[in-house]
């Protein structure tokens, strides 16, 4: 097994093996909190193990008022019974106990670690959303939790200090990168430590962010810009967010996952070439109910909504907090096909964004986008708006693959022979193998070329704000 | 390389995280080692010790959704023995449908026990009831640089993207189990295929875009 960079702290305990303190281990929850640990003993080397516990402790009682049930049920900290110092005093003892060999164990293989070592009872006062000891068929054979080695246990009294609040609930973000991992709770420990010595911290680091995908995105924004080598070359990582409570009776978890290729889409998107195109679309599908009718000035960056006698401002600090239908999309893995369309009608988008996306997200061939490229290059040839726009509402009007068929037939192939034109324009490869092959989607090949052909409106300049080229119900935000 | 592929399909599945506990239950997008290893005992009728394994996988699914589910809770007296009242409680619970395992083993006394399983497969939970569509033999064609998706592959030394679990290979025939071999895994799903840098092999009979990882352990 491969070794790490030793921990930086006092190893006054033989007991504990130091490694596992910090070696990441898939477990979310042990991962975060180790690398707290691996950060607070290098901002405090003088401490050993047992003061960071201390340290960490008297955080959670003195400045949070024990306010980590989101995390642990009934545990020295949150259990009503101690009050004040007899709250660190217990979970200091609890911890020496486990250190020093004087709590009940036995050896076993670690759940998180995997290791052979003495273990020590997991549950919801010590783990998180690992069941309760009193529900007893909730694991095997009547046991009354998990069985965790000394070393998972002390990550796992670190992780409140290595998560953010996030709509009422915790949220963890857990990557396939090390570094992104490490991130996310460097700055998350950051803030605490940054608040708390301004006085303020009264709880949790609280998210700026107050959506799952608003979060993972603005953290992919975070990550792009501090750490070079995930905006560019071959490291391509997946992210998932964690967002759950094991608050009483109502322990709740739900996953959100931000897979490779979606990262790749993402990062291209914030590339210099495509940054502007794509931040306008994404920042002008911001949607809040409270602020209906308020519009993206992409000039100052801000929302505007239009009351009776005034224009409320809305800052980006603000509307980042509101739903993103694009960013939920790309999250859940849905389609924004219809949401480029609906924007393309009257904003510029460069068709390399939509072609990426095509390829990357949904699984296109640069066959299939290379020749409905061609062909709206075709649709819009003459530069005659009129024609252009009968062209537009014919291929919106066709509801089916045989209209969309026919409209190729009438507006393509056949124009194509009568203009002399020694190439096919569609030829019986290009028909059958990239634009209906066996299993394709009719309807997104009219709504790429439909994109393709405002495209190549946009960049003739031809589509004017007085132009009714839009379909009705297709408004957008702006 | 010869190989035996198992071909095994069921209506619904549901893989637990090992040590999440929740009023919502998620479900893993791709099987463990050790619930696949869980299968072979089944089909064996028995639990296979002191032995190599070699086996590799792909697992695929349409959808991903929620269904109500109820649990029944019991506690314990102060005996720590069950009560006899349970209680029951609705939660949520994640799982995947019209599910296909794609099952790769080298060793032909353990295609012998899918022939005739001696239990009922299950592809996840008890009630996730599995059948063997086909037995074949296939060609395991090693290539460089492999395009991993449906499977679990090990996250040290090959750091692949995907979700990161720490999850066992396999349990032990003790009372109560335990967990053997865990370590920490990439959860490579069938809709987010990664491209690697390691060695992987392609199946000849394919119905399915993806090479495959060789799991080697002793059991």
């Amino acid at each position: 097994m491969k070794k790490l960079k030793p921990l930086n702290m006092k190893q006054t305990y033989k007991t504990i093996d130091y490694e596992w303190l910090i070696r990441p281990t898939g477990d979310p929850f042990a991962d975060a909190g180790g690398f707290a640990i691996e950060y607070l003993s290098k901002r405090f080397p003088e401490k050993d193990i047992l003061e960071l516990i201390d340290y960490v402790t008297k955080i959670y009682v003195e400045k949070w008022k024990g306010k980590i049930n989101a995390f642990f049920l009934n545990s020295k900290i949150t259990q009503p019974a101690f009050k004040g110092p007899k709250k660190i005093d217990e979970t200091l003892k609890y911890f020496k106990g486990l250190i020093s060999e004087t709590e009940l164990s036995e050896i076993g293989y670690c759940r998180i670690t995997g290791r052979e070592t003495k273990l020590f009872p997991g549950g919801r006062d010590n783990s998180v959303m690992t069941g309760s000891g009193t529900l007893i068929n909730f694991h095997h054979f009547f046991q009354k939790g998990i069985a965790l080695s000394r070393e998972a246990l002390i990550r796992i009294h670190f992780v409140p200090f290595a998560c953010q609040q996030l709509q009422g609930k915790i949220m963890l973000l857990q990557s396939s990168e090390k570094e992104l991992s490490k991130l996310f709770v460097r700055h998350t420990v950051e803030q605490n430590l940054h608040e708390i010595g301004l006085g303020l911290s009264d709880g949790v680091a609280k998210s700026n962010l107050n959506k799952p995908a608003n979060a993972i995105f603005g953290f992919v924004d975070q990550a792009l810009s501090q750490l070079a080598k995930f905006g560019e070359g071959h490291v391509l990582p997946s992210l998932t967010l964690y967002h759950f409570t094991n608050f009483g009776a109502t322990p709740e978890i739900q996953l959100y996952q931000l897979p490779a290729n979606a990262f790749l889409f993402y990062r291209t998107c914030m590339q210099a070439r495509f940054s502007e195109d794509w931040q306008l679309f994404v920042r002008s599908h911001y949607f809040d109910g409270k602020h209906k009718g308020a519009r993206y000035n992409s000039v100052s960056g801000k929302f505007e909504l239009v009351k009776s006698k005034e224009t409320e401002i809305v800052e980006p600090g603000e509307y980042k907090k509101w739903t993103n239908p694009i960013y939920d999309k790309l999250l859940n893995a849905e389609n924004i096909r219809r949401d480029i369309l609906r924007w393309s009608r009257k904003h510029p988008f460069k068709f390399e964004i939509v072609s990426i996306y095509q390829q990357n997200i949904i699984g296109m061939k640069k066959e299939t986008i290379a020749k409905i490229k061609e062909l709206a290059a075709f649709l819009v040839r003459e530069e005659d708006i009129e024609k252009a726009k009968k062209r537009i509402k014919a291929l919106d009007g066709a509801k089916n693959a045989s209209e969309l068929r026919r409209f190729l037939l009438k507006q393509a192939i056949s124009p194509n022979y009568q203009e002399g034109n020694k190439n096919p324009i569609i030829s019986v490869n290009d028909y059958v193998d990239y634009l209906f092959p066996d299993g394709s989607y009719w309807a997104e090949i009219r709504d790429i070329l439909l994109i393709a052909v405002y495209q190549e409106l946009h960049e003739k300049d031809l589509l004017s704000d007085d132009l009714e080229l839009e379909p009705e119900n297709e408004a957008i935000n702006e | 390389m010869k190989a035996f592929r198992i071909k095994i399909s069921s209506w619904t599945s549901s893989f637990r995280y090992p040590n999440l506990i929740s009023g919502f239950q998620p479900t893993l997008e791709v099987p463990p080692v050790s619930t696949v290893m869980g299968l072979i005992n089944a089909a064996s009728g028995r639990y296979w010790e002191n032995r190599e394994i070699t086996l590799g996988y792909y697992f695929s699914f349409k959808i991903k959704t929620v269904d109500l589910e109820t649990i029944y809770q019991i506690k314990a007296n102060d005996k720590n023995y069950p009560e006899a009242t349970v209680k029951p409680n609705v939660i949520q619970r994640e799982f995947l449908y019209d599910c296909k395992l794609f099952l790769y083993l080298t060793n032909e006394d353990l295609i012998a026990a899918f022939r005739q399983p001696a239990y009922q497969l299950l592809l996840g939970r008890s009630g996730d009831l599995a059948g063997i569509e086909s037995i074949e033999k296939v060609e395991l064609n090693e290539v460089n640089n492999a395009r991993f998706a449906g499977q679990v592959v090990p996250f040290n030394g090959n750091y692949l993207a995907g979700q990161i679990q720490a999850l066992p290979k396999y349990f032990s025939n003790t009372i109560p189990r335990r967990n053997l071999g865990t370590e920490p895994y990439s959860v490579i799903s069938c809709y987010n295929p990664v491209q690697s840098p390691l060695t992987g092999y392609r199946p000849d009979l394919e119905e399915f875009d993806s090479d495959i990882f060789l799991h080697k352990f002793e059991v």
